[in-house]
């Protein structure tokens, strides 16, 4: 998998220079702050003691500007708008977005005007770290005219302070040109999302949206910021002991962002041509996993500064880089991490594979007694802003539908078909696929 | 924007923190009471008099939409009703006069033995054909008495039963609350309170939260056309319906901020602003104080679509749906923690919302690790919540030609309806299904108290 995040990097054993570090400063971990009570609508939740200590960050430069992508070509036209005619070969749709720009030089950052990828970046994160995202403004490369802000809105970030919410009305947001680092310290595991509150339902509509998630503590060897590791069965190689929430009984082999979005694809020509659009009225046209609509979504990950060639599916998805292909081994425990930042809601289902629901919104299903409330289903339900974390088992191999069983959502502009939400699920023999050891 | 409508719009604005400030507020008609800001219950209870009444309820955007609601001896026509807030135990009554040109029934999901004129309410059929879920108030004058005995505690509505795809989404609607009580020594039914005197909302008390902080979102939404067509008395095309308000407790944002009563909202009395005073951990100077409860928010929901609601800074803890508690002291816990709180079409939600200040950044003992871009840097809107200072209770330099609406150094979030097209006044964004949440330092003389 294209690996945005960097956060684990472990692709070739488990002990990575930066886990060397973290190991290191553990008998330095008392100058941070331990012990954070926090709450959530008053029940006390253990936030485990987490600490947090100046080597024990991460880094992350965003930058936010517009761009072009590309819907499925063979789908329906809405004449007049879709395929937009100020597209360039091979794109078809403007949208606004994030870039992942950490690390780039400022000459670097600056070329990416013009150049959005949809969905965001998918930002992975582990409890405890302290996080500082900085977010850049381009400006709109296609719209001169506008000098809109932009933000990131950590979307349920818990006992968040205005200033580090991206909510403009309540604080303040990146003119084009210039740059807010916000800081993050996570207490609680789970799968969030994030986006730009600037304009909120039109920057949202445009693509500013991604998945980001918390993994826990219990990640790590009790006392220091190692990673847990295991050998597998079988062939005995070496890969990570994760878990959803700090509760042993949510441990998975192998997780996948799965990011529900939708867009109309006449608000997008409108705000490419510039017309105004009636936010008011939203009627679908491509329901999108991870930016983008099948058959799209089962292509592998691209990268949005690789030179592919020209009319390459490369080329043509590196702005939606992100595959929403998922492959297991059988009998493995896949975590889908589904979150949604589109405006109706969808029912996703995994073909004749039972699926355990085990968190909702970065919270473990557990009530105030520590009673288990995780349930198994067939259908994940779930509207705008929310999240759920899923547990399957890869079942036979084989290649099974993940989709939207919302029929209406599985449609290309409304087109004949099979489009829309819908990806598939992989499922190898045993040991086939190495251990997973980056998202 | 036209500047015509920035100096409106600020100076609007404007009355509503000096309305903070005051805990009274004048009002063209007579006010129900003088509470500024959380659930506004009308006096009375649990004996109340209700005419269907018709009157304009304005938009932030200048429109003025011809709407029905109620109205009571207390209070000429608003929308929604008025909030029905009785004890557990109590025996109900409710006369409802319908003055409308047709006629009209209320409903009460969720409450069981329900009389009209002292028989059952049961659905009207007429000729094989249902014509009213409930027995009418005819057109005109007439008038029912409904009667029940509140015997759950809990968060629930009543409605329109008569045409009630048309008649709620005009405006009758409003909220029903019942309180727990417990029965004394005596054998007299008390209001529930947990060990420390907290009132509860229900009989858990894990439902319990800090007094007075007791909230009501009741979400609707109004399409223009069906309004002027009843205005107008035109038949409607239903097919062409389409929502272009959302509104919370009868008002859109930025509108739903301000407080209970504003004189320049006599149709809408009811706000809907979250207001709470941060949690201070164990260890800190001002331990004392701050709000050791949670608030409570009591959602409802009457539009025909699942309402998705978002409050921004923290999780909410999920203790009630349809007036039956999560908590429940024989029953495993089932409540839930929620940064979007999902409220199905015509449901009610119950849920918990506090804030608790975790890093305790303060200028000079623990400033934030990363530097603030001085507000040159930045884009502050024309009218803003924020104290130009990322720290609680303390407040920076206003650049000019921005107003703000900050009393005190307080923190805002914003809370709206996540499917953003909600979050719209006729299409324009930042409006609609949205009110703010209010966080208070604990320790500010300033503040002013609540």
């Amino acid at each position: 998998m294209n690996d945005e995040n960097a956060v684990s990097g472990t692709r070739s054993g488990l002990i990575s220079r930066r886990n060397l570090l973290r190991a290191g400063v553990v008998g330095a971990a008392g100058v941070g702050i331990a012990g954070v009570a926090a709450s959530k609508g008053g029940l006390a939740i253990a936030a485990g003691g987490a600490t947090y200590d100046a080597t024990h960050t991460r880094e992350v430069h965003l930058a936010a500007t517009d761009g072009w992508v590309t819907m499925p070509k063979n789908a329906k036209p809405i004449t007049g708008f879709w395929p937009d005619e100020l597209a360039p070969n091979p794109y078809n749709m403007y949208v606004f977005g994030f870039r992942n720009v950490s690390g780039m030089i400022d000459s670097d950052v600056i070329a990416q005007r013009g150049l959005a990828q949809i969905s965001a970046p998918t930002l992975a994160f582990d409890q405890g770290t302290e996080i500082r995202v900085t977010l850049t403004n381009l400006g709109l490369s296609q719209r001169p005219d506008l000098v809109d802000g932009h933000t990131m809105h950590w979307h349920g970030f818990n006992n968040a302070i205005p200033i580090f919410d991206g909510v403009p009305e309540m604080s303040a947001s990146v003119p084009i040109g210039k740059s807010i680092t916000y800081l993050y310290r996570p207490t609680d595991p789970g799968t969030y999302m994030y986006h730009c509150h600037f304009e909120d339902v039109e920057h949202v509509q445009m693509g500013m949206t991604g998945l980001l998630f918390v993994r826990p503590e219990l990640n790590y060897l009790p006392g220091t910021l190692t990673q847990k590791t295991k050998a597998r069965a079988g062939d005995g190689l070496i890969q990570p002991v994760r878990y959803v929430f700090n509760d042993t009984a949510t441990e998975y082999d192998r997780e996948f962002p799965l990011f529900l979005s939708e867009n109309m694809p006449e608000d997008h020509w409108r705000d490419a041509h510039i017309q105004i659009s009636d936010w008011a009225y939203y009627h679908p046209g491509f329901s999108l996993f991870n930016g983008r609509a099948f058959p799209d979504t089962i292509e592998p990950d691209f990268d949005p500064m690789t030179d592919y060639a020209a009319a390459s599916v490369g080329e043509r998805l590196k702005y939606q880089p992100r595959s929403s292909l998922i492959e297991a081994n059988v009998g493995e425990t896949v975590l889908l991490r589904v979150a949604h930042l589109g405006s109706v809601r969808h029912t996703i289902t995994v073909d004749g594979i039972p699926l355990h629901v085990v968190g909702a919104d970065a919270s473990q299903l557990k009530g105030a007694d520590n009673h288990d409330n995780s349930f198994v289903t067939n259908s994940v339900d779930l509207g705008p802003g929310e999240s759920r974390d899923v547990l399957f088992t890869a079942p036979a191999a084989g290649t099974y539908l993940i989709y939207d069983r919302n029929f209406m959502n599985l449609s290309n502009n409304g087109g004949g078909g099979y489009g829309g939400m819908l990806t598939h699920l992989v499922v190898h023999p045993a040991g086939q696929l190495a251990p997973q050891t980056a998202v | 924007m036209n500047l015509t409508r920035i100096t409106a719009f600020t100076a609007g604005l404007a009355c509503v923190a000096a309305a903070l400030v005051s805990t009274s507020v004048g009002s063209a008609s007579a006010a129900p009471t003088a509470s500024s800001e959380g659930i506004l219950c009308q006096p009375g209870g649990p004996t109340f008099t209700m005419s269907t009444a018709t009157g304009h309820i304005s938009m932030p955007d200048g429109n003025v939409l011809f709407s029905w609601g109620f109205s009571t001896d207390t209070h000429g026509f608003e929308l929604p009703g008025p909030a029905l807030c009785v004890n557990q135990g109590d025996n109900v009554t409710i006369t409802l006069t319908n003055t409308l040109d047709e006629d009209t029934s209320l409903v009460f999901p969720g409450q069981s033995g329900v009389l009209a004129d002292g028989q059952p309410s049961l659905p009207v059929v007429n000729a094989g054909k249902v014509t009213s879920l409930a027995p009418v108030a005819t057109k005109n004058g007439g008038s029912v008495t409904y009667q029940f005995v509140a015997d759950a505690p809990g968060t629930y509505l009543y409605q329109s039963g008569t045409d009630p795809a048309k008649q709620v989404e005009m405006g009758l609607y409003g909220a029903i609350i019942v309180r727990p009580t417990t029965k004394d020594a005596a054998g007299i039914p008390q209001l529930t309170k947990d060990a420390n005197g907290n009132p509860q909302a229900y009989g858990d008390p894990r439902t319990a939260y800090q007094p007075t902080r007791e909230f009501l979102h009741i979400l609707s939404q109004v399409d223009p056309k069906l309004h002027l067509a009843v205005e107008q008395k035109k038949p409607f095309d239903w097919s062409s319906y389409s929502a272009k308000y959302f509104l919370i407790n009868g008002r859109s944002a930025p509108d739903s901020v301000s407080p209970n009563n504003a004189s320049w909202l006599p149709s809408q009395p009811q706000g809907s602003m979250v207001h709470v005073t941060e949690q201070v951990q164990p260890g800190v100077a001002r331990t004392a104080l701050g709000d050791k409860m949670p608030a409570l928010v009591r959602y409802i929901n009457v539009m025909p679509t699942d309402a998705a609601f978002h409050p921004h800074g923290n999780t909410e803890r999920v203790i009630a749906e349809d007036g039956a508690s999560l908590d429940n002291a024989t029953l495993p816990d089932s409540s839930y923690g929620k940064f979007l709180v999902d409220v199905g079409s015509n449901r009610t939600v119950d849920a918990l919302f506090a804030w608790t200040n975790v890093e305790n950044y303060d200028p000079v003992a623990n400033p934030v690790p990363v530097q603030i871009a001085p507000f040159q840097d930045v884009l502050t809107s024309a009218s803003t919540w924020y104290a130009m200072s990322p720290y609680l209770g303390q407040t920076g330099e206003l650049p000019a030609g921005i107003a703000s609406m900050n009393v005190c150094g307080e923190y805002y979030h914003m809370a709206h309806n996540h499917a953003l097209q909600f979050a719209t006044n006729y299409g324009a964004s930042f409006g609609g299904q949205m009110t703010l949440i209010r966080i208070d330092p604990a320790d500010s003389l300033l503040c002013p108290a609540s």
